[in-house]
Formats: structure tokens, sequence, C-alpha cells
């Protein structure tokens, strides 16, 4: 059973971008996840020693007014200063990186002190305004609260309660350290390792979509253009497309040499039956002058020539000037004058000859107008006047007596069609592969050439001659490039 | 005229009154300071006196007798002079409990397990704050009255672990007074300017 890949090459890329780019999210999310849960527990950590420090210094304050001697609050503010401060760092030695001291009414702080700190080190503007609010809820509420905020991508939690009176309140405050959780560095490098590689996929896959539409589209391009041009070759392209338009540009190649070789072959067939057919042709006609002339002069022997003789030798000798003339053209291509031109009044020309032709067997021939003023084409105009007239003169015959012949003309897509449209009986089955074949015919003075030569000529302006026939008649679509491809 | 004159002399008699004041008023806070001196002094020597003093007894006994001298320099600050006298004070206090820790019990009974492991308790995280009172107060020999203290506390402990509360609550009283002392005396010394120093 095959794997169900989308077969598109857009939905595959599309499909990889999203993944990765689902990845990346998740990858942020992730890294999200896990700065959130750190930094929340650190903060929990944090705030829970911030509580036990508070505690415990509110309850030695305590026991300092019950046991202490003399009373604090008649001592100089200097004196309880340096009080409190020995209370403070006797208890906050042990807890590493914990500040504390004592708010003492009307709004003073005093005993401050940080043990495990940087010796002298001054409480910072945002460290004093997070004590001040921590003690205002505290005093407020009259029990232990905790605040954290944080300033300069750092985060801090402080916890303050009134201790012993409502004039003293104890407070404590800490700093969260990244460094502080173990096997964070660990973590932060895994999850920056995934980001990064889902950031490289994702660039990685844009890199190779825009790599692979570049040259897709210089292949498609290519191929459009090798379709009127064979001569033309895909440019290069680095890595596995170039081998495709390499590729390419061999078949083409190939084919270019294989239809030079066809044609030689055909060529070379043609022309054996080109010399049985002349054979053929020449010698009726020859027959022909020979009695023709014999007769002639046993005519004259007898002195009773006659002129009918002498002009039906003669139409003998234009026969064969004909067939001659029809197969120079054949043979060889004629001297091309091809410019870029309006066509409309060259198939205006071949429809008003033809359409004299027409007239004494009663069929009309008429031009459908082109939607366009213009139709120009790299054409040498009399050889296409010639295929026309070819074309136009043959849907003439086929047509019966008060029947139309209908030719219509327009540009598409860099190209000029022009289709001509008889109501006859179509081409009969049988005949239609033969119908382009030199020398095939199935008129009885025909020379089978017509077709034939036609072909060959829109052969060569990088055209396309071919028809399609029913009994409601026959279309022959002529095609015919704006540009010339075989100048 | 006579008015004028009269109210010269109610002014200068005023002014020579409240000379007067201000003169007595120094010369009872110097007899105050005076008295605490011969009281802490008449203290010191008794207990100087007293037989049988233990080894901290003659470091407890000459710090207190170098401070009362200090205090004595100091009576122009009232603020030092009090915070020397009542360091001179914790140490003859710490003396006392120290003799008190050696002489036998009599009345009233030896106190209770519970009570004294309380005690001990405050005494630990007293003596917890000496090192940070130590180095406040400039003392030369602070690091003696911390290793006093330190010393005191852990004969209290094995006191207690001997089960004699009594003796037990009494070394720890001594050893906290000798950190209220190096308390004292660093408070004093927020007052006393720091010399510069030569770098």
């Amino acid at each position: 059973m095959p794997w169900p890949v989308p077969a598109s090459f857009r939905v595959q890329v599309s499909i990889i971008t999203l993944a990765s780019a689902a990845t990346l999210a998740l990858a942020f999310l992730l890294v999200r996840e896990v700065v959130r849960g750190t930094e929340s527990k650190l903060l929990e950590e944090a705030r829970l020693q911030a509580i036990a420090a508070c505690r415990e210094l509110s309850e030695q304050f305590r026991d300092r007014l019950a046991y202490g001697g003399e009373a604090l609050a008649e001592l100089p503010f200097e004196a309880q200063d340096i009080s409190l401060r020995g209370l403070g760092a006797a208890v906050l030695r042990p807890y590493e990186g914990m500040q504390g001291g004592f708010y003492l009414a009307p709004g003073r702080l005093a005993g401050y002190v940080f043990p495990t700190g940087a010796a002298g080190k001054a409480l910072h503007p945002q460290e004093k305004a997070l004590i001040a609010e921590t003690v205002a809820q505290a005093r407020a509420r009259n029990r232990l609260v905790t605040r954290s905020a944080s300033w300069n991508g750092e985060r801090a939690v402080a916890a303050a309660e009134p201790a012993g009176d409502r004039e003293a309140t104890a407070w404590t405050l800490k700093h969260i350290s990244w460094t502080d959780e173990p096997g964070t560095g660990r973590r932060t490098a895994w999850t920056a390792a995934l980001a990064l590689s889902a950031a490289l996929g994702i660039a990685g896959t844009l890199s190779v979509w825009l790599f692979l539409r570049s040259g897709v589209q210089t292949i498609r391009g290519g191929l459009r253009r090798l379709e009127q041009d064979f001569s033309y070759r895909l440019p290069a392209i680095p890595g596995e497309l170039g081998e495709i338009a390499q590729a390419v540009n061999q078949m083409a190649g190939r084919r270019a040499a294989l239809e030079s070789e066809l044609r030689r072959q055909d060529r070379l067939a043609v022309l054996g039956k080109l010399v049985a057919v002349v054979a053929h042709e020449i010698r009726n006609p020859l027959n022909s002058l020979r009695l023709t002339l014999e007769l002639h002069r046993r005519r004259m022997e007898k002195g009773a020539a006659r002129p009918e003789d002498v002009e039906a030798a003669l139409g003998q000798v234009d026969r064969l000037d004909a067939i001659l003339t029809r197969l120079l053209a054949f043979g060889k291509a004629a001297p091309a004058d091809r410019r870029l031109q309006d066509l409309l009044p060259v198939i205006e020309q071949a429809v008003r000859m033809a359409a004299e032709s027409a007239r004494p067997k009663g069929v009309d021939v008429r031009l459908r107008p082109p939607p366009q003023n213009v139709l120009p084409a790299e054409v040498d105009a009399a050889q296409i006047q010639q295929v026309l007239l070819n074309l136009l003169l043959n849907a003439v015959e086929a047509s019966p007596s008060g029947q139309a012949v209908e030719v219509r003309c327009t540009a598409q897509h860099e190209a000029i069609l022009i289709t001509v449209t008889d109501q006859g009986p179509g081409i009969p089955e049988e005949v239609r592969p033969y119908v382009f074949d030199a020398f095939f015919t199935t008129k009885p003075d025909g020379t089978g050439l017509g077709l034939a030569v036609s072909r060959e000529i829109v052969g060569r302006h990088g055209g396309e001659l071919d028809f399609e026939t029913g009994p409601a008649g026959t279309t022959f679509r002529l095609r015919l490039p704006v540009r010339s491809v075989y100048a | 005229m006579k008015i004028l004159w009269l109210g010269w002399i109610v002014a200068a008699l005023a002014a020579v009154s409240c000379d007067i004041t201000a003169a007595q008023q120094d010369r009872k806070r110097e007899r105050r300071q005076e008295e605490k001196l011969e009281e802490m002094s008449r203290r010191l020597n008794r207990r100087l006196a007293r037989s049988g003093a233990a080894p901290e007894h003659d470091f407890l006994h000459a710090r207190a007798a170098a401070i009362l001298e200090r205090a004595r320099g100091a009576r122009a600050d009232d603020y030092v002079f009090d915070r020397l006298l009542r360091a001179a004070d914790d140490l003859l206090e710490a003396s006392e409990e120290l003799f008190e820790s050696r002489t036998p019990q009599r009345q009233p009974a030896e106190a209770s397990q519970r009570e004294a492991a309380l005690d001990l308790q405050r005494y630990y995280f007293r003596v917890r704050q000496a090192e940070y009172f130590a180095q406040l107060s400039r003392e030369p020999d602070a690091p003696l009255y911390v290793q006093h203290a330190r010393s005191l506390y852990q004969q209290a402990r094995r006191a207690y672990d001997a089960r004699q509360y009594r003796r037990a609550q009494k070394l720890g009283e001594a050893a906290g007074e000798i950190v209220s002392a190096l308390e004292k005396l660093a408070q004093a010394a927020v007052r006393i300017p720091e010399p510069p120093r030569l770098e």
C-alpha cells in the first residue's frame, strides 16, 4: 500500500514548513513553560525562605523586648540600629542571600543587615520601594505578608510581619537568582538548541522551497519555449534540477536529430515515390505528346495538318511543365522572404482569388472578420498565400453548389490561427491518413502535391497544419507562430 | 528712666539666674556621673574582694575597670558615658552570675529543665550576636569577649547536660551579659569618630 504522500511539491513543502513552524512554536512554548516553572519554583522557594527568616526575626525582636534588659525605645536611634543589626545578623546568617531589618514607626528603616551579601551594600531604591509596600501591607493587616517585584531583569520577594507591637515591623528580602537552580544552564542550553534546530529546519525548508521553485519555474519556462523553438536549450541550474534540465536538453537534441533524420528518410521515401510517380506522370503526357506529334506528322505528310494537334501537343507540354514546377516547389525550399507583417491582407487576397474561382460553381467563399484589426506574423506572404489558396480551392472543389466556404482567423497565444471550413461530404476515413502524403490524390487530374507542399511550407514557418472532418464538412486548421522560429 | 533701669536690672538678673541654673545643672550632672562612677567602682572593688574567683573573673574585672576609666574620660558626652557605664555594669553582672553559678544551691529549689532550656535558647541566640557587636565595637580585645561568651555558653550547655539547671542558667546569663557589654561598647563606638587611616 503506497504511503499517502501528496503529490504536489507545493503541498509537501507547505506541510514541512508547517511542521517546522509547529516545532518552533512548541519549542518556544516548552522554553516558556520551563522558564515559568523554574521561575515559579525559585520564587516559591525564596518566598518560603523570606517568610521563615521574617518570622524568626520578629520572634527574636519580641524576645529582645521581653528579656533584653533596657528598653529599645528609650535608646537613641543609633543605639537601636546597632542592637537590631546584631539581632538581624544572628538571625539571617544561615539564610543565604537574605537581607533584612526592621521598620520603626514613623518610617525609619533600622537594623538593616545582609550577612551573606557584599559588605557595605546599601538598599537599592527599588528594594526600598518593595520593602515599604510590604511593610505597609503587613501593618495594615497586622499579619505576615509577602510581595514580589521585578526590575532590571531581576526578581525579588519580600516578607514583612509586625514584631511585638505595631511600632516595629520585621522585614526580609531575597533576590531570585537563576544560577541558584541546579541544571538551569543545561536546560537553557537544551531548549536553546531545540529552538535553534527548529529555526534552522524552517530556514532550510524555505531555502529548499525557494531553490526548487526557482528551478521548476526555469524548467517550466524552458519547456514552454522549447515548444516554440526546438533549438532553445534550458540554462544551467545547480543541483539535481540541473541534471533534469540537462536531460531535457539532451532529449531535445536527440529529438531534433531524430526529426532531421525522419525528414531525411521522408524525403528519401518521397523521392522513391516521386521517381515512380514522375515516371508515371511524365510517361502519360509524353505518350500522349508522342501520339499527338505522330498524328500531326502523318497529317502533315498527307498535307492535312491541323492546328488542334499542335494545341493538344502544347497542352501536354504545359501539363509536363506544371508537373515539373510543382515537383520543384516540393523538392526544394523556395527562397523565403519572411518578415513581420499583417497577415490579414494576405488572407483577404487569397479569399478574393478563391471566390473568383468558386463563382462559376456557385460556391460562396467568405471571410469572417477577425476580432483583431491586425494579425501580425513573421511569414513569407507569397508562400502563405499559396497555402491558403490551396486549402480554399480544395474546399471549393469539395463543396456542393450553393454552399459556402468560410474562413476564420484570429490571434491566439503568440500564434495566428486560420481555419478553412467547407460543407462538403468530408474526407473518407480510409483516405485521412494519406491526405498530406505527396502524390496522393483522389482527383482525376490532381498531382497529389498541394497539401504536401502546403504542409511543408507551414512546417518551415514553425507552424502546424491539420484538419477535422465529418459528414457535415471539413475544417483545415493552419497555425502560424507570430515569430518565425526557423529564421 | 527708672522703669528702664528697673527693666535692665531685671533682665540682668534673669540672665545671671539662667547662667546660674545652667551651671547648677552641669554641676548636678557631674555630681550624678561622679556618684555613678563611685558606685560602680565600689561594686567593682566588692567583686575584686570576693574570694574564689574563676579565671574568667580576671578578664571581666580588668575590662570593667578599664571601661570605667574610659567612662571617666567620656563624661562630656552623656551618651557615650552612659553606654560605657552600662557596659561595665554588664561585665560586673556577668561576674556576679558567674560567681553565683559556682556557689552551692540553697533556696529556692533547682530550676526546672524547661525554664533552663528556654533560657539557654535565648543565650545561644545572644552569643551568636557577639561577633557582629565585636566588629562594631572597635575594641582591640573584642575577640576575647567573644571567646569568653562562647566558653561560658559551652559551660552552661555542659551544666544543662549534667542536669545542673540553675548553674546552666547562671552561666548562660553570664555569657549573655558579656554580649550585652559588647553591644553597649558597639553603641558607644557609633559616637566616637574613627581616626583616619594612613593608606
